[in-house]
This record gives C-alpha cells, structure tokens and sequence, in this order.
C-alpha cells in the first residue's frame, strides 16, 4: 500500500444567485481558498426558467411582501436579474479581500445545474449552498444542490449550516478507492489549518476497524497516527448516527460503498445537518 | 478762655494689661459662643426650636461677625440631638419611564438594597441563560420551530400539489413567486405555448388564475403561523424565565418584607424580567440585526432599569444633617437630571438623577449664603418653591422657563422637611423684606448680629478669652497679657471706638495670625505686644501705598496744603479715603470768597455735581447760620464761593462744614486762619459743633503730612468735643501730644474753633445787642452791614431819575 498524495485543490468554483445561502457559500469558499491558496471562481446562473416567465404572458407572479399577483414584466424581470447580479459581484469582491484572494466573476443565463455542472468541468472543488431561489421542499439541501453534489464532475462541498475555522474534520473511511480520496482531501482540509481529523471507521467489526485504521495511518503517512473512531458496519445509517455535531465538516467519497450511490447521497444530504464534502 | 488741647491719656484709652489676672492664653478657657452675640443666639434657638411653617431663620450682619460659626455652634448642638432621618432612592418606573419612582427607606438601607440589586441582576444573568441554554429548552423551541415549518411546508405543498397536477410549477422570482406551465421541468417558451391547442391554453390560463388565489391565500396566512408561533415561543420563554427568576426575586422579598414599597418594586422587576427575558442573552445567533441594533439603541440597558439610585444615604450619620452648600445653584439645591452620549444623542434615566442640598439636608437643617443664593440664576425662587411646597421638585431650569419642548425625566417629589438658616448682611434682609412679599411668610425669625460691644474690665476679658479660642483654633502661640492688651486697643480702634470693642472675628483673627507668625520669626514662644505693633503696622505699611503717594506730593507742593503760617479765607479741612479695609485721613485745602450778592453760599462742588446731598446739607446750614446770626435785621447781600481746592472726585458728607464755615468767617473778616491747624467737625444752624466719624484717621492723616515736614509744637487738629471718646490716635501721635509737638482741640463751638485759627476773640453780644468792638464776630457783623450799605446805594435809583419820579 502506498502513501496517499494530496490533491491539490486550485480552483474553486462557487454557485451564486445573492441568496443568503449562495452568499454564505462565497465566504466560506473564500476562506477555504485562501487556506488552500487556491483561486477563487465564480458563476452566477440566470435562471433560464425565470427568462421564459417573462416572455409567457399566461405566468402570473404574486410577490412575497405584498401577497400582489400580476404578470411579469419581462424589462423588470431583466432588470432584477442584472441587478442580482451586480450585488453577487460586490459581495465577491468584498469577501475575497480581506484574504487578497485571486477571483473571476461571470455570468451565465440557462438551466441552473446543467450551467453548474458543465463549469464545474476543469475545477476542482465546487461550493454551493443549501437553497437558492426555490421554494421550500422539505429539509435538506434544494434541487441544484442534490444535482450539483450527485452529479458534478469533481468534489463537492455542499454547505448545510455555516462553516467556520477550527471545525472538525470527520471523515468516513471504508477502505475503498473513494473513501481513500476522501481522507485525502479531510487530511489536506486538516493541514490547511481546518479542525482536527478524526477517521470514521466503518466497518462490520472492531478488529476490521482497527485494521482500517491501520490502513488510513500508513495511507497519511504522518508520524502521529490520527484519531479513529469505530461508527460500526459500513451502513450510511451508522456514518448518519455517528455524526450529530452541527459543527463538525463530514468529508465522505462521493462513489463509497458507505454512501450507497445516489439515494443514499439523498438520504444523506436530508440528514445531517453539517456541511458535507463529497470527495471525487 | 481759649479751649485746651486734650491731654494724651484722651488720646487713645489704654487697656491695663494689669487689669489680667492671667500670664498667657494659654491658660484661659474657650469661649463657647461667639462674642458679644447673646441676642443672635436666643434668636437662633427660638427659630431652631420652632417646628411651624416659615420659621425659618436669616442670620444678619455683616461679614465676619461669626455668623456661620455661631449657626454652625448651636445647629450642630440640636442636630446631635435628633433622629437620623431616612434614605431615599430613586427607582425606575416600568409603567412610564419618565416618571422615576422616589422610595423611602430607613436610614442606611437605602445602599443595601442598592447592593442587592446588584446582586440580583447578576444572578440573573447567569441563571437566565443557563436555563435558556439547556437542552430542554432547546428542545423544546426546535419543537415550535418544526411545528412551525411543517405548517409552512404543508400550506406551499398543497399549492405545489395542486400546482403539479396541472402541469404548472411554482418558481421563486426574484419579487416572489410564479406561476407557469412546464414540460420535463423546463418552463414552456412562448413558441411552445401557442402551439398548444387553445382549449390546451384556455384551461392552463384558468388553472393559474385559481392557483394564483390559492397562493395567495397561502401567503397571507403565512404572517398569522408566524405570530402564532411567536407568542408560543414568548409564552414559553415568559414560563422558563419565571421558573429561573422567580425564586431568586422571592429570595430578595424576605428582608425587604417590612417595605410595601420595595416589594411592590420587586414585583414590577420581575414582571419585566419575565417580559424581556432576551436582555439577559446577549446577542445570540438566534436575535436577528434589528434585534441587536436595538438593544444597542436602548437608552436604559437592563443593569441600568433594575438599579437603585441612592440620592440620599443617611447610612453613617448620626443625629439630623446640618449642611451648608458653599454653591448655591439651581442644580446643587434642588439636584438636577445628568445626561449621557449614546450614539450622538443626549439620553438620560433615572440613575442619572442627582440629589441637591435640599435632599441631603432633608429632616435637618440648610445654611446658605443669601448673596450667593441671589446671584445664581432660579435658586432664589427654587428655594422658596421647595420651601413653600414643602417638596423637592427636580426640573431642567430650561423648562422652568417654557424654552424646552424635549422630553426629559419628571421625577416623583419629595417631601421636604428641613430648616433653612440664610447668612447675610442687613441691607440684603431689609430690601428682601421690602421687596419679595414671600420672604417674612418664609423667614420668620430674624437673628441680628452685634458688630460692637461695650467696652469694660470684663469684656476686655472676654475678649482675651476669644484670642485663646482663635489662637487655639488656629494653632498660634500664645498671647502675653501685654499682647492681650494691644488686641484689645485694636478691637477698640476697629470699632472707631474707645469706649467699643469690635466683634468683627475675622478681621482679628487676621491679626492674630499674622502677630504670631512675626513672634515665630523672633524666636518668640509666646506673642508679644511688640509683636501685635508690628502687626498692625505691616499690615497699614503693606496697604498705605496710595497714601503716601499722596502724601509725597503734598510734600513735594503738587497738592497744596500750608501747614504753617496764616492765610485770608483758607482752612485745612479733612476727609477719609477707604481703599478695600484700609482708611487713612487726607488733608484738603477749603477755601471761601466773599462778594456783595443775593444771599447766597455757592457750593462749587454741588454746582459741578461733584459734591453729594449730605454735603449740600451742610453748606445750606452754615448758609443759616451766618443769615440768622449777622444778618437778622438787614439784607443778607452775601454771595459767597465755597470749595475744596484741588479734590477731582466727589465730595460727601458734612465733617467739612465747620472748617467751611471758618473759611467764611475768615474771608468775611478779612483775619487769617492759621495753617498749622486742621478742622474736621459739622455744624448746626445754632453754630454748635457735631460729631463726624473717622475722626481718628482724620487726625492721624494730618499728624502724618506735620510730622513729615516737621512738627513745630504749633500744630494740631479741632475735632467736636464730641468726638473725644472715639478717639484711639496711633501712639506715635499720642506720644507727640504728651512732648507738645501736636496737639487734638475739643470744640464745641463755632466761635471756640474761630478764636483757635484766627488767635482771636470771637466774641458775644453785648446788652446793646453788639459785638465787642475787633473780635472776629463784629468784623463779620460790619463787613456784612458794608456789603448791606452797598448793596442799598446800587438799588436806589440815580438822582435824576428820583426827581423826574418825585415830580
């Protein structure tokens, strides 16, 4: 077995729209960059859907202050777009200089994941918020969340909550290629001045979790062995038990077996309720 | 019989150091009251004694009598004697904060229940969060919260239902949210929507006109969930707050069970905690920007609103209070309402209420200076408002006035029970008296100072006994009974009087002090009569400088005063000059011309406006004197000039009119008035001469100007006979009278004073009704029926005009 290289994390790519959770994305992208010294990109998606509404005259809008209901004036429309727009770039810039980060800004009109994904080609690390601009469905991330995190091409951190420095790092590890990615990237969160590692051991029994443990040792290759803890049998329900604290950062690999591929991702996603960094 | 100078014992009365039984101060006993002062006293004690409505007290007389050391005697003695009066606190008013609530507490309570509440406050603040972090209440809120949001969802979920059925989503818009038909999640685009069929269109039109009113219907529900669940979370919190508060209020209740008022305050507090339980979270994750930006704005933060202010703590003191307030503003009377910045407005509360001498004096007694008290703006009136109201009422001067519309505290009233003792001199009693109709209703008891008492073997004792008490109180060295002495001839000089003794304290205090310190320097243990002269002779030296600048240029002829030879019409008078505490004399040369004319004795001064009534006074009646003397059966055809020669500034008084009127006298008599002698003294329309005041520095600034040029034994001064007993002359001048180089001549008469200047007999009508022929009274009487003669030849008509008249 082999010592595991860090992967290095250069670009970062956010999600914007000026939500309140796109723009706590932003700052918690900018301080993972500037920990990881990495550039800092990004993408605000008009949403094609709201261009359509304007040009349907059958939609109706009915505003949120007013409880108003009239059609969208399509120039209005345009309008409020652009000026989301230019407030997502002030708070890129205003979050992007206290670090001196290097940072690009553009802007792109179409369906919002399938926008997001095809940027995310060629990053290394996409950040998104919980919800955007879309009606409550439920606990959990929104729509672009749960299609960004299952379907992106690189790692994905999805924010659930706030993130801040010095929070723990968990990170699941099963002994598969994914979850080896995943404390790859936990113990590079952990060297850039992240909280202390601790390795969620999942396995059926403890002598499998010690030796997993083993296993994660040699694969960081430090001279102090990180902290490990037995979550028991590898199913996503123990890594869910295992992880209550709001404030911890849960790194898991996007295709371990742990995870149980899409739906549990889902599951995942609808209950934890810290940030979750899905390793590719 | 000419008149004698007075002999030198007449000079000054001596005070016989052998007359003391005593060697030193030392060993003679304080005096208990101030001296001389028996009357003010009784005054004192019956206007303390007094409880009724206005009996309050003006202590008069002038500065340095000893009035406040007396008030302060006899206020202390009563004071001792009385019941500690209580605390009073102000406390904040939870049903209107501009109106602060005053609570009485028994004395010394009022700062431990200021402590307890400190102390409450802190428990406070850390059992509410500890309670309000729990796990419970956690739990508990994150109930109400799923609650709520589950409300929310299930309200949009049926609409998205509903919505989804029919092939139309629900999309947030930047204003809010939307409604339009989608295929495969992408909202139709215009080309796709006209190609449907139009029945197609029509339905979709009408189904997101009723989902549009069943969205809308859901939204404004949404407020109504919001509240609901707002007062589930305040009537929670109110129960968890009580549950964490309620006991440690309970605890503070037990001692102040006694206090209907602290208890009924204690229940308001708790009310309020329970109210505005969040003040004790901080700014948790959980309060939202408004919330914090307004607990910042709040002008009364929670440690302040549970606070007491302590206004008066009477918790050291003994007896009643006895304050005297050395500034007597409105703010420091009647206390006044303190501002702070916050966040660039002036705010204010009620622990920023300061109380004022009143609060503090309340239950004893106030001392004021009442000029002090006049001067400051609005405490005149807020002393008699509070005194007159019998409550203390803090108010901004500004709204006294009408000028402030702001909002400020209204604090409650005290009540006010307290004796104000004022201290002043008696002209300000009388015009307060003449002028304020309140003041006689508000003080009723006049205490009048003496500012001189007689002088006898046992006062001359008393006052030795009041230099022991000062020179103790002062830490001197003591007085020998020949210093005792020398003080007592002072005092006697200070009152102007040698028969009086001064009771102006201060001024012999002053020298006291300053006789001791040169006694100190001379390696004195005790003080001296030398030490004493030598006071009193630094003190004239170090305040004579515009006197002997005068003096110099009388010396050098600048100023013209003859003190030899003789002169037609010319006199010495004297006058006083007082610069601060200091007089001395100064002589002035007063002449007079005569000339034929109606009658009159032109006053030159008066003419210019530079001489005052008084002085008028006097000229009119020397004017009929000489009318009813000379002239009783002939025209007076006197015109007659008076003046004092050289004088720039103004003339008052009418010790001068005796030197005037033998300047006349001269002038009419054409005999020469000798230079070597000064004249002061008033004089009647019967030609008799009357006392004047300052006499021993009238003589004195004449003696000085002799002796400098040479006393030649043939000078000397006329003062009115009845001026002899307040003469107490500098020894230097006493001892020039007993080797008969000056001397001091008691006139009682005009014609005593004329034979004395003029070396010749005035004399007095015969049985044929005239004058011995040559005495000064005949010449005036021919020169008069002269001027008469005269005046008759011009009045009558020349001869031609007689005939031409006759015919």
């Amino acid at each position: 077995m082999t010592t595991l290289e860090a992967r290095a994390l250069r670009r970062i790519l956010v999600a914007l729209d000026a939500s309140r959770s796109s723009l706590e994305a932003l700052r918690a992208a900018a301080a993972l960059a500037a920990r990881m010294g990495a550039e800092l990109e990004c993408l605000f998606i008009e949403d094609v859907n709201l261009v359509r509404l304007g040009q349907l005259p059958v939609a109706r809008q009915v505003t949120l202050t007013g409880g108003a209901a009239g059609p969208l004036e399509p120039l209005n429309l345009e309008a409020e777009l652009r000026a989301m727009a230019a407030r997502a770039r002030e708070a890129v810039a205003a979050a992007a200089a206290p670090f001196r980060l290097s940072w690009s800004f553009r802007v792109a009109r179409g369906q919002v994941s399938g926008e997001l994904l095809t940027a995310a080609v060629g990053a290394d690390l996409l950040v998104v918020g919980r919800a955007g601009y879309a009606v409550p469905r439920g606990r959990g991330p929104g729509r672009v969340a749960r299609a960004a995190a299952a379907r992106a091409p690189v790692s994905v951190l999805v924010l659930i909550g706030d993130i801040q420095p010095g929070r723990p790092v968990l990170a699941v590890f099963d002994g598969s290629p994914g979850s080896e990615r995943a404390l790859s990237l936990a113990a590079r969160l952990e060297g850039a001045g992240a909280g202390s590692l601790t390795v969620l051991l999942a396995a059926p029994t403890r002598e499998a979790a010690g030796r997993l443990a083993d296993q994660a040792a040699q694969l960081l290759g430090g001279a102090a062995a990180p902290a490990g803890r037995w979550i028991g049998g590898g199913r996503l329900s123990d890594v869910v038990r295992a992880v209550q604290e709001p404030d911890a950062l849960l790194v898991v690999g996007a295709d371990s077996p742990t995870l149980g591929g899409e739906a549990g991702l889902e599951r995942l996603l609808d209950e934890v309720a810290c940030p979750v960094l899905l390793a590719r | 019989m000419p008149v004698a100078p007075l002999s030198p014992d007449l000079l000054c009365r001596r005070s016989d150091p052998s007359r003391f039984e005593f060697r030193s101060t030392a060993e003679l006993a304080d005096l208990e009251e101030p001296l001389g002062q028996a009357r003010a006293a009784e005054a004192l004690r019956f206007g303390i004694a007094l409880r009724g409505e206005g009996y309050n007290i003006f202590a008069m007389g002038p500065v340095g009598v000893g009035k406040q050391t007396l008030v302060s005697h006899v206020l202390g003695r009563r004071a001792a004697e009385e019941r500690t009066p209580p605390d009073w606190v102000y406390l904040n008013n939870f049903e209107n904060r501009q109106q602060p609530r005053a609570v009485q507490l028994p004395a010394g309570r009022g700062t431990a229940f200021r402590e307890d509440m400190q102390r409450l406050v802190e428990e406070l603040r850390a059992a509410i969060p500890a309670v309000f972090e729990s796990d419970d209440y956690r739990t508990r809120l994150q109930v109400l919260e799923k609650q709520l949001e589950e409300k929310r969802e299930k309200a949009m979920h049926a609409v998205q239902e509903r919505a989804q059925q029919r092939g139309i989503a629900v999309i947030r818009t930047p204003m809010g949210l939307a409604l339009a038909p989608v295929r495969n999640g992408e909202v139709l685009d215009p080309d796709q929507f006209h190609q449907l069929p139009e029945e197609e269109q029509a339905r979709i039109q009408k189904d997101i006109a009723e989902l549009q009113e069943q969205l809308q219907a859901t939204l404004r529900s949404m407020p109504q969930l919001e509240r609901e669940h707002r007062e589930k979370v305040k009537d929670m919190n109110r129960e968890v707050a009580l549950f964490a508060a309620g006991h440690l209020i309970d605890e503070l209740r037990k001692p102040y069970a006694d206090l209907p008022a602290v208890l009924a305050h204690l229940d308001a507090v708790q009310r309020d905690v329970v109210e505005n339980v969040h003040d004790f979270l901080g700014s948790g994750d959980g309060e939202d920007a408004a919330a914090q930006i307004r607990k910042l704005l709040s002008e009364t933060p929670a440690t302040h609103r549970y606070g007491v202010n302590v206004v008066v703590d009477n918790g050291s003191a003994k007896g009643a209070p006895v304050v005297y307030e050395d500034l007597p503003t409105h703010a420091s009377l009647v206390g006044r309402i303190d501002h702070h910045s916050h966040f660039g407005t002036l705010v204010t509360d009620f622990s920023l209420i300061r109380s004022g001498a009143l609060h503090r004096a309340n239950g004893g007694y106030l001392v004021l200076d009442v000029r002090k008290v006049l001067q400051q703006p609005f405490a005149w009136e807020d002393l008699k408002r509070a005194l007159r109201t019998r409550e203390i009422r803090i108010e901004p001067p500004e709204r006294l006035i009408g000028l402030s519309g702001t909002s400020s505290l209204e604090p409650e009233r005290i009540p006010l029970d307290v004796k104000v003792v004022l201290l002043g001199e008696r002209l300000l009693y009388h015009l307060l008296a003449e002028y304020d109709p309140e003041f006689l209703e508000l003080f009723k008891v006049a205490a009048d100072f003496e500012e001189e008492i007689d002088r006898g073997p046992a006062s001359e004792l008393e006052y030795a006994r009041l230099v022991a008490t000062l020179g103790r109180s002062q830490v001197l060295r003591p007085f020998d009974r020949e210093a005792v002495a020398r003080v007592v001839e002072e005092g006697a000089r200070l009152a102007g009087d040698g028969e009086k003794l001064s009771t102006h304290v201060q001024g012999i205090a002053d020298l006291l002090r300053e006789a001791s310190q040169l006694a100190g320097e001379a390696g004195r243990e005790a003080v001296e009569r030398t030490d004493v002269q030598a006071a009193v002779e630094g003190r004239i030296r170090r305040a004579d400088r515009v006197r002997q600048r005068l003096l110099e240029e009388t010396r050098r002829g600048t100023i013209l005063i003859a003190t030899a030879g003789t002169a037609v019409g010319q006199v010495n008078g004297l006058s006083v000059v007082q610069l601060g505490q200091f007089a001395f004399g100064r002589p002035s040369r007063i002449t007079a011309r005569v000339r034929m004319g109606k009658g009159e004795v032109v006053d030159i001064e008066r003419e210019v406006e530079l001489g005052g009534p008084i002085h008028s006074k006097g000229v009119l009646i020397l004017a009929g004197f000489l009318g009813a003397r000379y002239a009783e059966d002939r025209p007076f055809t006197l015109s007659a000039s008076l003046v004092f020669e050289q004088s720039y500034g103004g003339v008052e008084g009418d010790s001068a009119s005796s030197a005037e009127l033998y300047a006349l006298l001269s002038a009419l008599s054409g005999l020469p008035i000798r230079q070597s002698l000064a004249v002061t003294g008033s004089v009647n329309q019967l030609g008799e001469i009357q006392a004047i005041g300052g006499v021993n520095e009238k003589i004195e600034g004449f003696f000085d100007l002799c002796q400098a040029r040479g006393l030649t034994g043939d000078q000397g001064v006329l003062i009115p006979a009845s001026n002899v007993k307040h003469l107490m002359l500098r020894s230097d001048v006493v001892e020039a009278a007993a080797a008969g180089r000056f001397h001091v001549y008691p006139v009682e008469t005009v014609d005593q004073g004329v034979e004395l200047l003029t070396g010749t007999l005035a004399g007095e009508r015969g049985p044929d009704g005239r004058f011995p022929e040559g005495t000064v009274n005949a010449r005036v009487v021919a020169r008069l029926a002269e001027m008469a003669e005269r005046a008759r030849a011009f009045a009558a008509p020349p001869q031609g005009a007689k005939g031409k008249a006759d015919a």
